[in-house]
């Protein structure tokens, strides 16, 4: 590699996160750690025909486990559906965003020529709205992003229908650096583990054959986990991810799901998967084995690739390791730097685990 | 970049959330430029260019130069910040918001948000101001040194380039126009000068036109010209009170100002082939120039530049537009007779 230090960590994060990649353009993305991990070496790459990313790492033979590491490439954005007289942009949202983080926001479209137009998404003028009106937020069908366009001809140079972009904010360290603030956190900061991980072993042989599968389509129903599960028919499955938490002033604790600086989560549930209670444990184990710093997630909420990858092949062993996320979705996602070095380090264990612990443990989970 | 855009740009980037106005570096202000400056205990700035016509008329030229925002009033577990509203911030555009909290240091912040995941029923209520936190990432004990109630917060300053000269930016209204006053009563040579030229940053404007009373009782103008935002026309927001980007600025026939001097400005601009919309307001038009006319006495007019999502975190003017209004600025300044009274004698 050209520069280790600009392509690994935090600094390999904020390029990762600067990627404009709605759910189905997640090809910006796959393009860019191709060309990372093609540098790193070590890895065989393949891609598949719903645009996941795979890199093999061949162990040494000594054991027939099959494990995968995942994350998934896209982020929730924006479809542009219509282009009107004015040149303003009707949208609709592609995966989960609520009407609240909408209005006001910047955003950045993937232009006609494959590079992205500024735009912000605009709303009626709050001085003109009527008193029931300022009640509730603009839903986003009323709402247009505006790229300065003067006509709808004007508008049709640089994008069309169909044109996809997302938020358009910065990647900021605040909370004298001890916090992140950023968009599209969720999930290239499993993407930034995976290809981390991948340089930490790029010289050794490791005890199993393992997959790192970078997917696509999480945000609208985990379509390329499912296929990536199929692909590589793995004994157990890592799904790495960003977790929505809400440990703000005044929320109990038994609503707060996780604390951003309190370690990476491990779930035992959430609204897709039910975890195997002995994998829930081993991950544990290992944290505290490791003097890692994790904490369970505290609430069934939300759900990510696991959801198909746990009902692949007649039933696969996974698990969730995610990164405590604070306004998850938003132009604003915020986590604590340090979660994302203990979550490095919680799945570098885990794929440390001596092979043999680790064929009881599935042999266990088959029963 | 062009003179006037970074003088916006820069304007922009200094935080003058209403009633803190004197916060701002006079370094941007560019008072090198004119022949005195002074300001008052409100907040208010006077920038004065002088004529070479003796007993010339006093011509004042108001934009208010204060924003929206937000004053803390506490300080929370975890480092979260609760605030009241400065002004009427469009609270639709808070939330996932970045803002920055001028405590002791300025302090990056994000307004707080829920997710979907976690959202429970359909409610879609705007946040409510007592409910709305600002969360700095700092222990409560840091948050404590650095931060204190009574510290202004302004949504992020950042800046995005948009197609055809349009700028996004945070406090557009009214940094745009102060900076068009500031560009125009530099630009014009002084023997062309008709009128001597006071430059009122006016303070409170957003608290309610609390500065340009006092200040302008101060001035004793013989005219003023308000230069305040307008609300951009387009698909969403269309009425008669809403004016087309890109089409220059726009002026008000309203009840409440001076017919004659509208009417004079609008010949001045078609004398000259300026741009200037012709909107009509009913009653007064919310901005300074109808405190200015009504409680000063003194004949004024309203001259407005298009902006969008007004009152937001991204407001958005034509950089075009801001040119053409200071070409029409600097025009009044050169032309002579635009007051009944002639001036001051």
């Amino acid at each position: 590699m050209k520069n280790i230090s600009e392509n690994t960590g935090l600094a390999l994060l904020e390029k990762l996160c600067s990627i404009i990649a709605p759910t189905g353009c997640e090809r910006n993305v796959s393009r860019f750690i191709e060309d990372l991990l093609a540098d790193i070496g070590g890895v065989t790459l393949s891609r598949d025909s719903v645009g996941n990313l795979y890199a093999l790492k061949k162990g040494n033979g000594k054991s027939g486990l099959r494990i995968m590491v995942s994350a998934h490439m896209d982020e929730v954005g924006f479809y542009i559906s219509g282009i009107e007289g004015d040149g303003l942009l009707s949208f609709s949202a592609c995966g989960g965003i609520t009407d609240s983080v909408l209005a006001g926001k910047a955003v950045s479209i993937i232009s006609n020529d494959g590079e992205t137009v500024s735009g912000v998404i605009s709303a009626k003028p709050v001085h003109l709205l009527s008193a029931k009106e300022r009640e509730a937020y603009t839903p986003a069908q009323d709402l247009r992003i505006d790229i300065g366009a003067s006509s709808k001809e004007d508008a049709e140079r640089y994008v069309k229908v169909g044109s996809a972009g997302s938020f358009d904010s910065d990647f900021t360290y605040f909370g004298e650096g001890s916090m992140i603030c950023g968009r599209a956190i969720d999930d290239r900061i499993g993407c930034a583990i995976m290809c981390d991980l991948i340089y930490e072993m790029k010289d050794c042989e490791p005890d199993f054959d393992i997959c790192f599968a970078f997917t696509t389509r999480e945000e609208i129903g985990f379509s390329g986990a499912l296929h990536a599960a199929e692909y590589f028919r793995p004994d157990l499955a890592i799904v790495l991810e960003s977790t929505a938490v809400s440990d703000l002033a005044g929320v109990p604790d038994s609503s707060k799901v996780a604390v951003a600086g309190n370690g990476p989560t491990v779930s035992f549930m959430d609204r897709g998967t039910i975890y195997r209670d002995e994998i829930f444990r081993f991950v544990l184990e290992t944290a505290k084995k490791r003097c890692i710093m994790m904490q369970p997630k505290k609430f069934v909420s939300g759900g990510n690739d696991a959801k198909y990858i746990h009902q692949a092949n007649g039933g696969t062993a996974a698990l969730n390791i995610s990164v405590p996320t604070r306004y998850l979705h938003s132009a604003s996602c915020v986590i604590a730097k340090e979660d994302f070095r203990s979550a490095e380090k919680l799945v570098s264990a885990l794929l440390d685990t001596d092979p043999e612990v680790l064929s009881d443990l599935i042999t266990e989970v088959r029963k | 970049m062009d003179e006037l855009k970074k003088l916006i740009s820069d304007l922009c980037g200094i935080c003058t959330v209403t009633g803190s106005e004197t916060d701002a570096d006079e370094n941007v202000l560019q008072i090198r430029d004119f022949d005195r400056y002074e300001k008052d205990r409100l907040g208010n700035r006077f920038l004065y260019r002088n004529s070479k016509k003796k007993n010339a008329p006093l011509m004042l030229i108001d934009a208010h130069f204060d924003e929206v925002g937000f004053i803390v009033t506490e300080i929370l577990e975890n480092g979260f910040v609760r605030s009241v509203k400065a002004g009427s911030p469009d609270m639709r555009a808070v939330s996932a918001s970045t803002v920055t909290i001028y405590g002791k240091q300025p302090v990056f912040a994000v307004a707080t948000s829920t997710p979907p995941h976690l959202r429970t029923g359909t409610d879609n209520s705007v946040v409510k101001e007592s409910e709305m936190m600002f969360d700095t990432g700092l222990s409560e004990a840091r948050a404590r040194e650095l931060i204190r109630p009574g510290d202004r917060v302004c949504f992020s300053k950042k800046t995005r380039d948009l197609r055809n000269g349009r700028f996004m930016a945070q406090g557009l209204d009214n940094k745009a126009c102060a900076a068009i006053a500031l560009y125009s009563a530099v630009s014009v040579p002084t023997d062309e000068m008709e009128y001597d030229v006071c430059v009122l940053l006016s303070s409170g404007e957003e608290g309610g036109c609390m500065g340009a009373v006092p200040a302008s009782k101060e001035v004793k103008p013989d005219l003023s010209v308000v230069l305040d935002a307008g609300f951009g026309r387009n698909g969403l927001s269309d009425t008669p009170r809403c004016i087309v980007m890109g089409k220059g600025p726009a002026i008000s026939y309203s009840s409440a100002l001076d017919r004659a001097l509208t009417e004079k400005i609008i010949q001045t601009a078609s004398d000259d082939s300026l741009p200037l919309q012709v909107i009509v307001e009913n009653f007064a038009p919310g901005t300074n120039s109808e405190f200015i006319q009504h409680f000063s006495g003194v004949p004024s007019a309203l001259i407005s530049l298009p902006l969008f999502n007004m009152h937001s975190s991204s407001e958005i003017v034509s950089i075009p537009d801001a040119h053409a209004t200071s070409d029409l600025i600097m025009k009044l300044i050169c032309t002579p007779d635009l007051c009944a009274g002639g001036g001051k004698q």
